[in-house]
């Protein structure tokens, strides 16, 4: 259990714990704080508006799709260093 | 002489109805809304790059619950987005979140030349302004998730262009991404100094992007 977390640790409870999320909710967003899933919803606004609800506005929590995700470009030709000449 | 400005301004009023005809019929026939950026030499437009006028304000959830909690809600933050199709999702710049007060939804990773690297992701609402060819004021947009890019806001201190439309805030604020682009139509013509931009709403009513 995390206290007094930050995103970082939340991030990497909900990495740590992606597989088995996978197994239960597949495509849906969850709702992390504190280091484990507190509720799960079928999109982003209803998840950041129960969050906020929740939690208020000062408080950490990490709001996530439940997908294997792999990275992805920002930008190749920002990351470059191209985009200006 | 009189004669000739008198016919000249007849031939300018008929060519504009007949514009604006063509335009009402493409309205009526569902043609998306779009438009077409003309830079004032070709130069300016491989110089500054594609750009489109937007505005970020916070998504509704967050405002709600600023204003449940009676704190002002942080005014809309205008600029320009570079479209970039080099860019998988659209993004916004890191000092634009910022200056709405967002707080990161989550942290991805992303790659790049530099390698792997985590961004934060935020939760914003993006307006996209289109002027169609008749001069009216076209917005849409929607509630995305997208990625905050560090030190896209100084893109302006080094690329010497000057918008014809001075009032408007010289800032790049995001980048739109092939997220927004599936829904849109965008042709590129370089020599000419000229692209055009069209939405297709149909296909954004169906699903916007990382809603």
């Amino acid at each position: 259990m995390v206290t007094g977390s930050t995103l970082k640790d939340e991030q990497a409870a909900f990495d740590a714990q992606l597989d088995e999320l996978l197994k239960t909710h597949p495509g849906k967003y969850v709702l992390f704080k504190d280091g484990r899933p507190v509720e799960f919803f079928d999109d982003y606004p209803s998840a950041y508006g129960a969050a906020l609800k929740r939690y208020g506005l000062s408080e950490v929590f990490l709001i996530a799709p439940i997908i294997k995700s792999k990275p992805q470009p920002v930008s190749i030709s920002w990351e470059a260093g191209v985009m200006i000449g | 002489m009189g004669s000739d400005a008198k016919r000249k301004a007849r031939e300018r009023a008929v060519k504009k109805r007949l514009a604006k005809d063509r335009h009402f019929a493409k309205m009526k026939r569902g043609v998306p809304p779009g438009f077409i950026a003309k830079y004032a030499d070709p130069n300016s437009l491989a110089v500054c790059g594609p750009v489109l006028k937007a505005i970020w304000t916070v998504p509704p959830a967050l405002a709600k619950a600023l204003t449940d909690s009676s704190r002002s809600i942080p005014a809309p933050l205008p600029g320009y987005m570079l479209i970039d199709t080099g860019a998988a999702g659209t993004c916004i710049a890191l000092d634009a979140a910022q200056g709405l007060g967002l707080t990161p939804l989550r942290l991805e990773k992303s790659y790049g030349a530099g390698g792997l690297h985590e961004l934060p992701v935020f939760g914003a609402q993006l307006t996209i302004i289109i002027v169609d060819p008749m001069g009216r004021e076209v917005s849409m947009g929607g509630d995305l998730q997208v990625k905050g890019i560090p030190e896209l806001g100084e893109y302006f201190r080094y690329v010497p262009v000057q918008f014809a439309d001075a009032a408007f805030p010289r800032r790049m604020v995001g980048l739109i991404g092939r997220d927004l682009l599936r829904h849109a139509t965008f042709v590129y013509k370089g020599s000419i100094g000229q692209f055009d931009f069209k939405l297709d709403l149909g296909s954004l009513t169906q699903r916007i992007p990382g809603t």
